[in-house]
């Protein structure tokens, strides 16, 4: 069934919504849960990060500290993950190494802007796995 | 956002649209799990999509669409019925555009969790499905799950049995 449930969060209002959802669901499977924060450098665009690498240390920061919030609310074991790239490659990349049975996501985070959740929307096309939007 | 809905305790209806491919069975299958644990009402929905192609559509074929469709709702709620006697399954056909009609039912329905299929990448069916998908996932209010139609999960819970 659900032995590992893996969430993605930003920090953002409805990514931490999303967190409450996925601890919920870990506790209600017993399953492991995982987290991860990806510092979007696509976003951001290379030259504007290689050029200052505070952006990037800032952007660490922020995802740092976003998985230590997460590791808070869990209230259970939450193994964390950061990395740097395009979030839903990432995130595939890394639901494929812990073999999540279940990636859970907000589809409307903070690189949503006016294109809406295109990390979770690319996410759901391009990962074979369930994937929870919430 | 409100601090009252507690998100585990709110999942007391389960969406499952069905056009009875594989990918929809997928989701049902996923949909009787989170169902058996939270107790929840399973709610199999199958849209006619008299949208398709109006110029081909009289009431004839509609009419036989929508017996077909009852046919594969009524069949996939038996199915379920003998498997976990103890859950709630309820059937519904409706006419319209699948990712707006299913959407409406949500409303209409109250529904907490819904549970769509996804067809693989590439070939044509996705263009269908899985734009409906992607709908659902970019308009719905309510979490939505997307089972990709892989054959690990399935060989997994069918081996189980």
């Amino acid at each position: 069934m659900y032995e590992t449930i893996l969430v993605a969060t930003d920090g953002s209002d409805p990514a931490s919504r999303t967190v409450d959802y996925a601890v919920d669901l870990a506790s209600t499977f017993d399953a492991d849960l995982h987290g991860i924060s990806v510092v979007d450098t696509y976003r951001y665009g290379d030259s504007m990060l290689s050029g200052d690498r505070t952006v990037v240390d800032d952007l660490r920061d922020r995802a740092r500290s976003v998985l230590e919030d997460l590791e808070g609310r869990a209230g259970r074991e939450v193994t964390t993950e950061l990395r740097r790239g395009r979030p839903h490659e990432e995130i595939g990349d890394y639901a494929a190494a812990i073999d999540a049975d279940l990636v859970v996501l907000g589809n409307r985070g903070l690189g949503a802007g006016g294109e809406i959740g295109s990390s979770a929307e690319r996410l759901v096309r391009s990962v074979d796995r369930p994937v929870l939007t919430a | 956002m409100t601090e009252d809905d507690d998100p585990d305790a709110s999942i007391r209806s389960i969406l499952v649209p069905t056009d009875g491919s594989d990918a929809a069975d997928a989701a049902l299958e996923r949909a009787l799990q989170f169902a058996e644990l939270e107790g929840a009402t399973v709610h199999v929905l199958s849209v006619v999509d008299t949208t398709a192609n109006p110029m081909r559509f009289g009431v004839a074929e509609v009419a036989d669409l929508d017996r077909a469709r009852t046919e594969l709702v009524d069949g996939v709620v038996d199915a379920c019925g003998d498997r976990t006697p103890r859950l709630e399954v309820r059937g519904a056909v409706r006419r319209g555009r699948p990712a707006e009609t299913i959407l409406e039912y949500v409303e209409e329905q109250a529904i907490d969790l819904l549970v769509v299929g996804r067809t693989g990448r590439g070939g044509v069916a996705e263009a269908l499905l899985g734009s409906t998908a992607d709908r659902l996932v970019r308009q719905a209010a309510i979490p939505v799950v997307v089972v990709p139609d892989v054959g690990e999960t399935d060989d997994r819970s069918r081996g189980a049995e």
